[in-house]
């Protein structure tokens, strides 16, 4: 009796958590197989902190794997995805790692996602000689293995563009900085102090956001004399860099990069003039009028997703892309399939086409395998609430 | 002046919030005993609660205060269903289980509510309010104040004034005296984790208010153990100043040294307390190493 009233206890708890304001869904596909499968592994978080970021590129690579598969297949054979959750962890992804590595059929992996992960796994992709295409973010460790073929533009590029763009805009501007405070935002924070001079602007200081912070008002105190501010960081935190700013009377315009780009950005901040907030990245969201929209429509028709699974940022784009140019790759490396024919054909001298989501892909050069290196600077459309480009594609460093 | 002022504001601001999480710990620790890892995750389950009712066209305050109830009574069946079991198998193992707790939950809110991230606009217009020698602070984290202070004041009164309150006393001072009194321990407990887990939501729902709300925003509640332990992990009034010094320490370091010394100022503070004052400034001195 008392057992089953523990148990009543457990399920009641369950529901409850459950039972309220629910408009979640989860759909997906994990790709069909007909004859001999292609079998394509997968490593990213699915439950750990980043899912709102990974989990809408592992749908846009399902979406991209499903329209390769309905569409004729690569040279007649379906793609399968086998996905192993990291937990944005390296432990876990480590062992998620050893658990695909072994199967020799696995002709490459996608995702792979963290600078920690992949500077963790980097020397045993290596050893095997694994492609792998396009990890959500370029990070250093990502440049420095040759088996590694990045899709997103390196902070260098976004910074390098961003910078010439805004001081197009505001001749001469002082420019203040905010950063997560971690290597990448270091890494932004070079990036910022070469370029504002050299185009003749100046720096007027750079702030650190800790991960998870709630308030910001010490770094907008410190920004206030800014013309105009660069944040990179997770989107939380410049949602809270602009609240600070704002409420400190600050009302300059704010530019993010592609790690703060999403939908929250524009839609968290409140009574922010949203008009002043842009973003730099060289990916377009889902809904960009590009060329690619109409087969981009037909994969998510495909997958059954909804909404919700497509994110508020460009990775699902990203993650479309990077599954058709894997599929282009194989198939130019035609019946013998292998990690090295698919390493070949995958450095093609005419690069790859991403569909006007974004600039071309060029690995023909050899390692480090950049992404794109071109970045559009996107704001907000109010009307329509989604996040449009307000640039053609501008170059990087190169 | 009016640097050093902004400062203190905002930090009492901040620190309330930290106080309202720690005051949450504080309570299930000075009456059962235990130290509840999965307050984090309760935190996140209201901010997820109140935001999804707000999506789908409930009023702010509505929403939160069904948020809040219902996190609550999640609480009350945790602590029968898995804790109370527990209860004879020592410290150890329960809090074992609130960790076990926190990855169930999040799993199921996971699978619940999604990936994404969420919004929960705050029920006042973000402005810019003086309170006092030029010294500003947002309107949000004003309200975040009120809020704890209302909050914590409840608290009190119930405390001060119920016979449940006088009873919750009795329990955590010696629960076998308590019990010789007609008080059932069992009830008591239960009641504890009902009010720590919907003063977790409340923190969760205001948390949500300033920032955007993810699966993570419960990481909040590591941070509100430096909160703690400066205020006495077993005294509640302690939690809040403790929330309030940490508050105002990390506002004055990111004002005054820079902003990478926000969290190493408060981990020193959390040092200096370990090592010099174990007990906290409030706390009873009854700790024991375990």
């Amino acid at each position: 009796m008392r057992r089953g009233f523990r148990v009543l206890a457990v399920l009641a708890a369950l529901a409850l958590v459950g039972a309220c304001g629910s408009d979640g869904d989860d759909s997906g596909n994990g790709g069909s197989s007909g004859g001999k499968a292609i079998t394509v592994g997968y490593i990213g978080d699915l439950t750990g902190p980043n899912t709102g970021s990974e989990v809408p590129y592992l749908n846009g690579i399902r979406a991209g794997i499903a329209w390769v598969n309905e569409n004729g297949g690569v040279n007649g054979r379906k793609i399968e995805l086998q996905v192993e959750d990291s937990k944005f962890d390296v432990a876990t992804g480590t062992q998620a790692f050893q658990r695909l590595a072994p199967n020799k059929d696995m002709v490459a992996m996608m995702g792979l996602n963290g600078s920690s992960v992949i500077a963790a796994l980097a020397p045993e992709v290596d050893k095997l000689g694994i492609p792998v295409v396009g990890p959500a973010a370029t990070t250093e460790p990502g440049l420095a293995s040759e088996n590694f073929y990045n899709l997103q533009a390196s902070l260098e590029d976004q910074g390098t563009a961003l910078v010439k763009y805004l001081m197009e805009q505001q001749p001469g501007a002082k420019v203040g900085t905010a950063v997560i405070n971690v290597a990448s935002g270091t890494e932004w924070e070079d990036v910022i102090k070469e370029a504002v001079p050299a185009n003749g602007g100046t720096t007027t200081g750079f702030e650190k956001l800790e991960p998870g912070a709630v308030e910001a008002n010490s770094q907008a105190q410190a920004l206030k004399g800014s013309d105009v501010v660069t944040v990179h960081s997770n989107v939380p935190l410049a949602v809270v860099l602009v609240k600070a700013l704002h409420a400190q009377g600050s009302d300059v315009p704010v530019y993010a990069s592609y790690g703060s780009m999403g939908e929250t950005l524009w839609k968290g901040v409140g009574d922010v003039d949203t008009d002043k907030i842009f973003g730099v990245n060289g990916w377009s969201m889902y809904y960009a009028d590009a060329e690619g929209k109409a087969d981009l429509d037909e994969a998510i028709k495909l997958t059954k997703l909804k909404k919700d699974d497509l994110g508020t940022t460009a990775g699902f784009t990203q993650g479309y892309v990077a599954a058709r140019i894997l599929a282009e790759a194989m198939k130019d490396a035609g019946d013998d399939l292998t990690r090295e024919s698919l390493h070949k054909a995958l450095r093609r001298s005419e690069g790859f086409d991403t569909y006007g989501f974004a600039g071309h892909v060029d690995w023909s050069g050899g390692a480090p395998h950049k992404g794109v290196q071109q970045v559009r600077i996107y704001g907000w459309d109010a009307d329509k609430g989604q996040i449009v480009a307000v640039t053609d594609l501008l170059g990087g460093k190169g | 002046m009016t640097e050093f002022l902004n400062a203190v504001v905002n930090g009492i601001g901040l620190g309330a919030v930290y106080g309202l999480v720690a005051v949450g710990i504080a309570l299930l620790f000075k009456s059962t005993g235990l130290l509840n890892f999965a307050h984090g995750i309760l935190m996140t389950t209201g901010a997820l609660m109140a935001s999804a009712m707000v999506s789908g066209g409930r009023s702010f305050w509505t929403a939160a205060a069904i948020a809040i109830a219902v996190t609550g009574l999640i609480g009350g069946l945790i602590h029968l269903s898995v804790i109370r079991p527990l209860a004879t198998r020592g410290l150890f193992a329960g809090v074992m289980v609130t960790i076990g707790l926190s990855e169930v939950i999040h799993g199921i809110l996971s699978i619940h509510y999604g990936p994404g991230q969420r919004l929960l606009p705050p029920p006042i217009k973000v402005s810019q309010i003086e309170v006092f020698g030029g010294a500003r602070i947002s309107s949000t984290l004003l309200l975040c104040g009120g809020v704890v202070l209302l909050a914590v004041g409840a608290l009190a009164l119930l405390f001060r004034f119920t016979l449940l309150g006088v009873q919750l006393r009795g329990a955590a001072v010696n629960p076998q005296l308590a019990t010789g009194f007609g008080a059932n321990l069992a009830v008591i407990f239960t009641i504890a984790w009902v009010v720590a887990a919907a003063l977790g939501a409340t923190a969760g729902i205001l948390l949500g208010t300033l920032s955007v709300i993810e699966l993570t925003l419960g990481d909040f509640a590591l941070r509100a153990f430096t909160a703690l332990i400066v205020g006495g992990a077993d005294s509640i009034p302690g939690a809040l100043v403790g929330g309030l010094v940490v508050g105002v320490v990390e506002l004055l370091s990111g004002t005054y040294l820079g902003s990478e010394y926000r969290v190493v100022a408060t981990m020193a503070l959390l040092l200096v307390f370990l090592v010099a004052r174990p007990t906290g400034l409030f706390g009873s001195g009854t700790l024991r190493r375990v």
